[in-house]
């Protein structure tokens, strides 16, 4: 009987210690969006279209990301690069490249396929928007590229970047 | 190639398997009958055996080394392995061979996802490349034409192109020169490679070094939905698949061993470059999209064909059956020609149906070959026909019959073509001769002294009586032949001259009759016609027709089409629908078929592009036409095949039923169809010789239907030649392939093959006129004239002026008056 006390107030300690270590460490929740989480590094958020480093597109609109997306919600379509009109280092670019970001799952499977490391998925997770239609991102909607962890605000309509 | 009546067989085990196959088969085609895939690269089965890639190496027993399975021919107990451990290692290190130099391009490549190298390196290849150092680099995307280009970089150099060029069109236009890293494909002094069969080498390149130009990027293997259908071209009705990507037209193949089974009695796997490059009317800016009135106002199409039917019933009711008429064409589908003559004898009572300016019955009093008799046949009898230029998949076949199946090939021509190489013998007679010359043939094989043909057509009598033997001599004789191109009674002496070497002893013969046009047997058969009904039936069978068609069917003989554009221009023909064709430029008589046009009260013109032809129209009804609409079409060789759609329209209805509710509005109680294989049933009911013609008969393949026997062949006895006025020549129009008109318009691709017009003459006559070649002359027949350049050459016997049509511009058809009568022409500088 009073082993069975002494044995439930050590309990009580217990479970108040972990009470009182928590009370004075720092919290896990973050104030979202006022701070902002930091995503590791392969988180699988928003994808992004790169370019070299000498400013052309990496994409050569090969369409291996289209034909590996499980849900098929990548449309491609190609044209030549000219002397005139360079887009790409390669033969060919994608002339359009449109991903519809409601059907995605951000299974990364794009990313995997891409052999010239042109579609990435990176950190970026805020995705919400007032409108279905800004969902399907064109190019000019991928091939922007903000720093790491470099939020938007609102990830089409508006630019401007939250620090 | 083994010959194809090979009998005798050998036994023998490949993998464990059992295997018994023709005498003479190599080793891969013998594996592929039980299910083994030897992989391949410079093997074809259309090209025979050439071994030079090593790639399908397999173990023999009994053989020091591995041997390659494509050139070693089975043998009578041979065991092959493809597995063991020799056999596989052995690849793999060809593969690697390969690969040396080969550009990691498979991402961007046209051929990626559909390359022989991309699975054989999956399926028979090492995990891990050894090769990690720079590659060779050579010449990328070089065009070898407008429409074919070459990446040397990708070529393995397995010759299937060079080897084609050589064994299948026969141009040996492709060769491979220089040796080791340095050998490439290359065309005669690199000029450009552009043969009419050149696109087939892009099916055939086991790389993504051919490559079609217009394909070129446009969209990956595995966007298309691929619809296999026919060419509508020409009448041979080739095997195509269409790649579409959602809903737009991208590409043209052949069927053939790369993607599917080829179609061997119709095309042999190969298609021509109008084929494969002249599809862009399916989305040329000159279409017909909606239909319209004469003042240009839209319609919606149920409105306008309501009041197409209505406004031809009221005249009818006016002025009697004989004031309509229908213009067809044999580009037309069989259900789209049914329904129409049906519309046309059912509903409005007359028989004023015609597809064609030329002579023709149905029928013929031998067998209709099919296209693939022509291997299997002892000699090949081409009469009046170009299939080079006419029907180009023909002149593959007859070229592969005579070097691989020792068919003769007698050529009997007003013109010199590309078959008098081929040829055994060939003669050419002077241009309009031909019904003489017939004759003469014909009493020949009688065994009847013949008469002297030199001076009127240019031909000795010993040069018949030599044909004559020839044909007596061989047992299958297959008689091909242009019914178009036969004037005068040329189109009875040649149903004679069938006639006659059918009745010879110990004879097989038949025919292949190669008008212009996709369908015009079918459009035949389909009793397109004034004086035939469908299947053949001549207005005398009173007592069928009216079984099948009704008491009430008309057996007044109907007008020829030409004589409905007589009847029009003297105001007794009131109303006229043309259907899918531009008789101001197409026939004889060019502006003054416009000027009868214009006479009559109601012209309906129901076409897919704008043409000449729409613009005089009362009433412009839409047809969607090749690429949008189901239906089948009858080839050459009497095979009826299903043209399956490839692209849809979903605003406008396809022309099948656009037709059956022309005559739904003036017989409500006529049937409705569910698709286009409602009308194909209906002709199986209706069309004597169509009975076992139905969608699952026709699937695939195809499937002759039954030629209708000829009427009686008229008359004996040739006709005086008519002789020449004041030096005048006689005209011989010609056909181009790639002539430039509303299906090749600019835009084609294929528009580095258009030609200027140009007048073919005999030295002779040249001499006598002064004229030299280069000249710029004027070809004139009464009032009309014709610009060309004068060419020197022996494509005709003097005595005659012969001018292709090479585009709708020339206006060549204005020079030519009634079609029967012979056209003499004036050249003058
Ligand atoms: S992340 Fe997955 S679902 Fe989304 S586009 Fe890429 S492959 Fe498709
Ligand atoms: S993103 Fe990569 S995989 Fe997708 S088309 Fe471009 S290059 Fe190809
Ligand atoms: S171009 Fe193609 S078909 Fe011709 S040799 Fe090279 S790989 Fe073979
Ligand atoms: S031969 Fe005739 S049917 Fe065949 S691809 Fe050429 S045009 Fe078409
Ligand atoms: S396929 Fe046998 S050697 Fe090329």
């Amino acid at each position: 009987m009073i082993s069975q006390a002494f044995e439930g107030i050590k309990n009580l300690l217990v479970g108040l210690g972990v009470t009182f270590k928590n009370m004075l460490s720092q919290p896990a929740t973050q104030c979202y969006p006022e701070v902002k989480r930091e995503m590791p590094a392969r988180y699988r958020g928003r994808h992004f279209l790169t370019r070299d480093e000498q400013g052309f597109e990496n994409c050569v609109g090969c369409e291996l990301c289209a034909i590996n997306c499980p849900v098929s919600c990548i449309h491609v379509e190609a044209a030549e690069n000219t002397e005139e009109n360079r887009v790409s280092l390669g033969e060919r670019y994608a002339s359009r490249y449109e991903i519809n970001l409601l059907r995605c799952i951000y299974c990364g499977y794009c990313e995997e396929a891409c052999p010239e490391d042109a579609i990435i998925l990176r950190e970026h997770y805020e995705l919400a928007d007032y409108d279905r239609d800004v969902y399907v991102a064109d190019k000019e909607a991928l091939l922007v590229y903000p720093k790491p962890n470099e939020f938007r605000v609102n990830f089409l309509g508006n630019t401007t970047l939250k620090n | 190639m083994p010959k194809k009546t090979q009998t005798e067989t050998v036994t023998l085990t490949i993998d464990g398997k059992t295997v018994t196959v023709p005498k003479g088969t190599v080793a891969v085609d013998a594996a592929k009958t039980v299910g083994i895939d030897i992989p391949v690269f410079c093997y074809h089965e259309k090209l025979g055996p050439f071994g030079c890639c090593r790639m399908c190496l397999v173990e023999v027993e009994k053989m020091p080394k591995l041997a390659t399975a494509c050139t070693q021919a089975v043998g009578q107990d041979m065991v092959i392995k493809t597995d063991s451990p020799k056999a596989v290692k052995g690849r793999q290190g060809v593969l690697e061979f390969t690969l040396l130099n080969h550009p990691l391009d498979c991402p961007v490549c046209d051929k990626g996802g559909e390359c022989p190298l991309q699975d054989n390196t999956f399926e028979h290849g090492p995990d891990l490349t050894r090769t990690e150092f720079t590659r060779y680099n050579r010449d990328k995307a070089v065009p070898l034409s407008p429409v074919v280009t070459i990446d040397r970089e990708r070529c393995i150099a397995c010759q299937r192109c060079t080897r084609y060029s050589d064994i299948v069109e026969q141009e040996t236009a492709l060769v491979m020169v220089n040796r080791g890293f340095q050998n490439r494909v290359q065309t005669f002094q690199d000029r450009p490679y552009d043969t009419r069969f050149s696109g087939n080498v892009v099916d055939i390149c086991p790389v993504g070094a051919l490559t079609n130009t217009t394909y070129r990027f446009k969209s990956r293997i595995w966007d298309l939905d691929n619809a296999e259908t026919l060419c509508a071209h020409c009448g041979v009705n080739c095997n195509i698949v269409v790649g579409v990507r959602s809903n737009e037209f991208m590409r043209v193949q052949a069927k053939s061993g790369e993607n599917s089974q080829a179609n061997d009695a119709v095309d042999d796997g190969w298609i021509c470059d109008k084929g494969r490059f002249g599809y862009g009317f399916v989305e040329s800016s000159n279409r017909v999209l909606k239909c319209r009135n004469g003042k240009g106002d839209t319609l919606e199409a149920n409105d306008a064909l309501g009041q197409a039917a209505t406004q031809l019933k009221k005249i009818t009711d006016e002025h009697g059956p004989q004031s309509v008429g229908f213009i067809g064409s044999p580009y037309g589908t069989n259900e789209e020609l049914y329904l129409y003559q049906k519309l046309f004898r059912q509903q409005l009572g007359t028989n004023n149906i015609d597809f064609k300016t030329y002579r023709q019955t149905p029928g013929l009093p031998v067998e209709h070959y099919d296209v693939g008799d022509i291997e299997t046949s002892d000699m090949v009898l081409l009469i009046a026909s170009d299939p080079t230029e006419e029907a180009p998949v023909l002149d593959l076949r007859i070229k592969k019959s005579v070097s691989f199946f020792d068919v003769k090939l007698a050529v009997l021509n007003d013109q010199k073509t590309d078959m008098d190489k081929p040829a055994a013998s060939s003669l050419r007679y002077n241009v309009g001769s031909e019904a003489e010359v017939l004759s003469a043939l014909i009493e020949a094989l009688n065994d009847k002294p013949v008469r002297g043909l030199e001076k009127t057509a240019g031909i000795a009598p010993k040069q018949i009586k030599d044909l004559a033997a020839t044909i007596q001599g061989s047992g299958k004789v297959c008689v091909i032949y242009n019914p178009a191109a036969l004037t005068g009674s040329a189109s009875d002496r040649i149903l004679e001259l069938l006639q006659t070497i059918g009745g010879l002893p110990d004879k097989q013969c038949g025919a292949i009759p190669v008008a212009p046009g996709t369908n015009a047997v079918g459009a035949l058969d389909m009793g397109a016609h004034p004086n035939f009904y469908p299947g053949g039936l001549a207005l005398s069978d009173s007592e069928k027709i009216k079984t099948l068609w009704g008491d009430e069917a008309p057996l007044q003989p109907g007008l020829s089409a030409l004589e409905m554009i007589q009847k029009a221009a003297s105001g007794e023909l009131k109303g006229l629908v043309v259907f899918r064709a531009n008789p101001v430029v197409d026939f004889p008589g060019g502006p003054t078929v416009a000027e009868a046009l214009k006479k009559l009260d109601y012209l309906v013109v129901h076409d897919m592009l704008e043409t000449e032809t729409t613009q005089l129209a009362n009433l412009v009804l839409a047809s969607n036409g090749p690429g949008y609409d189901d239906g089948t079409t009858t080839n050459i060789g009497g095979r009826v095949q299903f043209r399956k759609r490839s692209l849809v329209r979903e605003d406008h209805p396809p022309d099948w039923v656009l037709i059956s509710r022309m005559i739904r509005a003036l017989d409500p109680e006529a049937p409705s169809y569910k698709n286009s294989f409602g009308v194909t049933d209906e002709i199986s009911q209706k069309v004597p010789g169509y009975e076992a013609i139905n969608k699952n008969a026709i699937k695939g393949m195809g499937m002759p239907r039954k030629g209708s026997a000829c009427s009686e062949v008229q008359g004996n006895g040739a006709p005086a030649a008519e002789k020449s006025e004041n030096g005048a020549l006689r005209l011989r129009v010609a056909n181009y392939l790639f002539a430039h008109d509303k299906i090749l318009d600019a835009s084609s691709p294929l528009s580095h093959h258009f030609k200027s017009s140009t007048v073919y003459l005999n030295a002779e006559d040249a001499k006598a006129l002064g004229i030299e070649t280069g000249d710029e002359v004027k070809v004139v027949s009464g009032d009309a004239e014709v610009s060309a350049e004068a060419e020197v050459s022996d494509r005709c016997n003097p005595g005659a002026a012969l001018v292709p049509r090479v585009s709708d511009e020339q206006g060549l058809m204005a020079l030519v008056g009634d079609p029967d009568a012979a056209v003499w022409v004036q050249i003058k500088k």
